[in-house]
This record gives structure tokens, sequence and C-alpha cells, in this order.
């Protein structure tokens, strides 16, 4: 990374479309809805391109926004009251191939947390923010991330067992 | 750690796939273009159309740094809403001390009307010289309603009553009996006289006794004509002036005849520049006519050169 490389949006992109991508899978039920989540958080860069003066203000904007997105996916009527039937998640990788759930257990059991508790676990140990970056970004208190981190563990532990 | 660190691996291995990342790229190019149309289109409404670059490679901030249209001054209006809100300040208030004045005033004018509604019903009970046994009835400070009841009560005859139904003066107000006793002709005021109310008049009595001062009196005669005296007099009488004096030409002369309490008359007239006042009573004198006729006998009777 160097500071002359000008912040555009579609240098965004190829920066940061992984990271955005699994932060949106983390948060959607499924695959569909995490590409529309991450092409609209793009779309949205691009009028706030020019007010982003570092790369790390991008990725840090690029987390909310995508946090926000998704809960106000949730929030429409629709989402809340339609659940989908659909087959397990599938999940491309460098071959292009498919991820099956018992290839990624832990990822699997963490899917099966609520989007609040999924959203802490993954920026806390994937992402390597602090409780109190975590606060910041999902607009609570420190101590809500706190007690949103400690029952996610508890729930991973019913899981998976008590190895996490 | 190591469920975090296979979380890790497992969530590492996830990669955004390649056709999304060029259909986002599509989709980001095609909002640049709709921006920069619309920083065209808002660039040439504004006035002096100022030109707009669009670097490819980094949205300028051409678009941002536009200049935002001019708000409508509104300084003007301002000093105008300014004096709006000053008038209301005082209107108000003024409108608070008018509405209270006209409070004082509406209830000096009603105070006042009692208190001169009060004083007529005294000078009512003068002009009409109601005789009667004020005293014991004491239907003198009482208005003609109040002195019906009372004189009902009272040892008196129930001629108050007859007098007050016969006239009206019942449902009266003070200030009506007032307007009724000037308006009513002689015969009427006659039959209440006759009625013997009887009211202390302490005006009657004090022209009585005006015409009895010393400056004027000058008995001629008494008991003349019956039961009339006459008097020479150096001034006009007050009671020339009242309501109830008619003035009566008997004879060439003028006669100003008054009839006072029970059955007493008095007259006044003017023979060569001299002033006579007859006073008399007697059942016999009917009216005015009367009595100005007796005053006439009584006068060739005793002043000479009458005839």
């Amino acid at each position: 990374m160097t500071k002359e490389e000008r912040i555009t949006t579609e240098a965004a992109i190829d920066r940061y479309a992984d990271m955005v991508y699994r932060l949106a899978l983390s948060q959607m039920k499924n695959k569909t809805d995490a590409d529309d989540l991450f092409q609209e958080v793009f779309v949205r860069l691009v009028s706030h391109i020019q007010d982003l003066e570092s790369w790390e203000h991008v990725k840090a904007w690029l987390i909310r926004v995508t946090i926000n997105c998704a809960k106000k996916h949730f929030d429409q009527y629709w989402n809340k009251n339609v659940d989908y039937i659909e087959e397990p998640e599938r999940i491309s990788d460098d071959s292009g191939g498919y991820e099956m759930p018992e290839e990624h257990p832990v990822r699997a059991a963490v899917q099966k947390l609520p989007p609040k508790y999924r959203l802490v676990i993954h920026l806390y140990y994937f992402e390597e923010r602090t409780v109190a970056e975590i606060a910041q970004l999902t607009d609570q208190k420190e101590s809500t991330v706190k007690s949103q981190m400690h029952r996610a563990r508890e729930m991973l532990k019913d899981f998976i067992g008590d190895e996490w | 750690m190591d469920m975090m660190n296979q979380y890790k691996e497992e969530t590492s291995q996830i990669h955004a796939p390649a056709d999304l990342i060029q259909r986002t790229k599509q989709a980001v190019q095609e909002e640049e273009r709709r921006i920069q149309q619309k920083c065209v289109q808002q660039t040439a409404q504004t006035a002096g159309g100022r030109q707009t670059t669009w670097d490819a490679g980094r949205q300028t901030a051409d678009w941002r740094t536009m200049e935002k249209p001019e708000r409508h001054d509104d300084s003007a209006d301002r000093p105008r809403r300014r004096n709006y809100s000053k008038v209301y300040k005082w209107a108000l208030p003024a409108a608070a001390a008018i509405f209270i004045v006209v409070l004082i005033n509406a209830s000096t004018m009603i105070i006042g009307r009692k208190f001169s509604a009060s004083q007529s019903d005294t000078s009512m009970d003068l002009a009409a010289g109601m005789a009667g046994g004020a005293e014991e009835s004491g239907a003198y400070d009482l208005a003609p309603v109040e002195v019906t009841e009372e004189a009902a009560q009272a040892d008196t005859d129930g001629g108050i009553d007859k007098s007050f139904a016969d006239s009206g003066f019942a449902e009266d107000s003070v200030a009506e009996a007032e307007e009724s006793v000037a308006a009513a002709d002689e015969e009427a005021l006659d039959e209440m006289y006759d009625e013997g109310a009887t009211v202390e008049a302490p005006a009657a009595a004090a022209e009585h006794d005006s015409v009895d001062s010393a400056e004027n009196k000058s008995n001629i005669s008494e008991g003349g004509a019956g039961e009339l005296t006459i008097q020479e007099v150096e001034e006009k009488p007050e009671f020339c002036d009242n309501k109830n004096t008619r003035c009566i030409d008997s004879h060439g002369l003028q006669f100003y005849v008054a009839r006072e309490w029970g059955n007493q008359w008095k007259a006044y007239v003017c023979i060569d520049e001299t002033g006579y006042v007859i006073t008399g009573s007697g059942q016999g004198i009917a009216d005015r006519e009367a009595f100005a006729q007796k005053a006439y006998e009584l006068l060739t009777e005793t002043v000479d050169g009458i005839e």
C-alpha cells in the first residue's frame, strides 16, 4: 500500500472486496443477499469516496456501511417474516468450487449465531478489531459488545463444544 | 485460540467471486456517470455555467465544491417580521387596558343610572305631591311599588294601591313613574290627589316656605272667597316653575295655578307689576280653572282696579 495510490472506488474494490464480501456473508442469510449487499456498498462508496482521506478511513467506512445496510435489510418487513428454504450455503473459493459446511465447521457454527453475535465474532476474531473499535463501528457501548461476545462464545460452546 | 485460528483460516478461504467484482465495477461506473451528468445539469442551471471537470480515475471534488443554490435572501423580511412581533407585544396589553376602561365606564354608567334613578324617585314623589300618611307608612323613602306594599300593610286607606293601579305605577320603575306623571293629564293627577295619598314633600314644603318668606310676604286678606288668602309678593314664587303648575287664563289675567298636598291650592298672578299669591283650600275647588276663578273673585274684592 502506497500513499501515492489514489483513492478511487475501483481501487477500493480491488483492495477490500474480500473483506466486504466476508462481512456481508456473515450478516446475510444467503449468498444472493450477500452479493446484493456487496454491490450496494461499493455503489454507495462512489458518492462518498472524495470524503475519505486514507485507506484506513475507507476500510472503516466500508465496514460501517456494510453493517448498516445489512441492518436496514433485516428491518424490512419481508426479510423479517420470510425465511429462505435453500440448500446449504455454497461459497466459492479460489478453485471455483463450493465449500460444504462440514469443511468449515467452526464457520458453520458461527453462522448459526444471531446476526449481531456473528458480527462481533467476525470483527473481533477475523478482522482483529478491539472492543472499542467494534463498539464504535456498531454504534454500541463497549459493555454491550462484551456481553454479546460472551453470549456468542457460550452459544458456540453449545454448538462446537468446550474447545472454543 | 485454536478455534479462533481455525475460524480465521476458514474465513480467509472465502473470496469475492470474480463475476461479482466485475458486475460491481460496472455498477460503480454507471453510478459515476450518473453523478457526472447530474453535476453537468446543475452547473448548466446555475448562473455563469461553471465548467466542471471529471476525472475518470478519481472523482474530483468539483461537484462537491460546486456552489450551492443561492438561498433566498429573506433579510428584507426580517425587519417586517420584527415589526410584527413588536406590534403583537404591545397590542395585547393595549387591548387589555381598553377592555378594563370599557368595564369601568360601563360600571360607572350603571351606578350613575341607579343613583339618578333614586334621585328621580324622590323628585317624582315631590312632583306628584302624593298625600298620605308618609310618616306612618314610610312610603316617602320607598319606590312606588314599595309604597304600595307598605301602604297595604300600614294603617292607611288603600288609596295608594288603587292610585297606583289606576295610573299604572305599580309595575313601573321610578323613572317611568316620573314620566307618566309628567305626561298624565290634569284629571289623572287630580284623581291621585283625591285618593288622599300623603307624602311628606320637603321640597314642596320648601316652596311653601319660600312663598311665606319675609321678602315676599304681604298678606292682603285671609279667608276671602271662602278659604282663600291673598298675599302680595315682590318676586315670582318658585312654584310657578313646577311641573304641576299650569298657566290659566281667567278674565284676561294669567294665573299660575298649582295644587299642593291635600286640597291646598296656590296661584300667582301679576297685575300692574305687582304680584299676588292666592292660596286656598276647599272641597269646592274641582280644578285649576275653578281655583283661578275664585282667585279672580278674590282679587276683584281686595285689589283696586280689577273688575
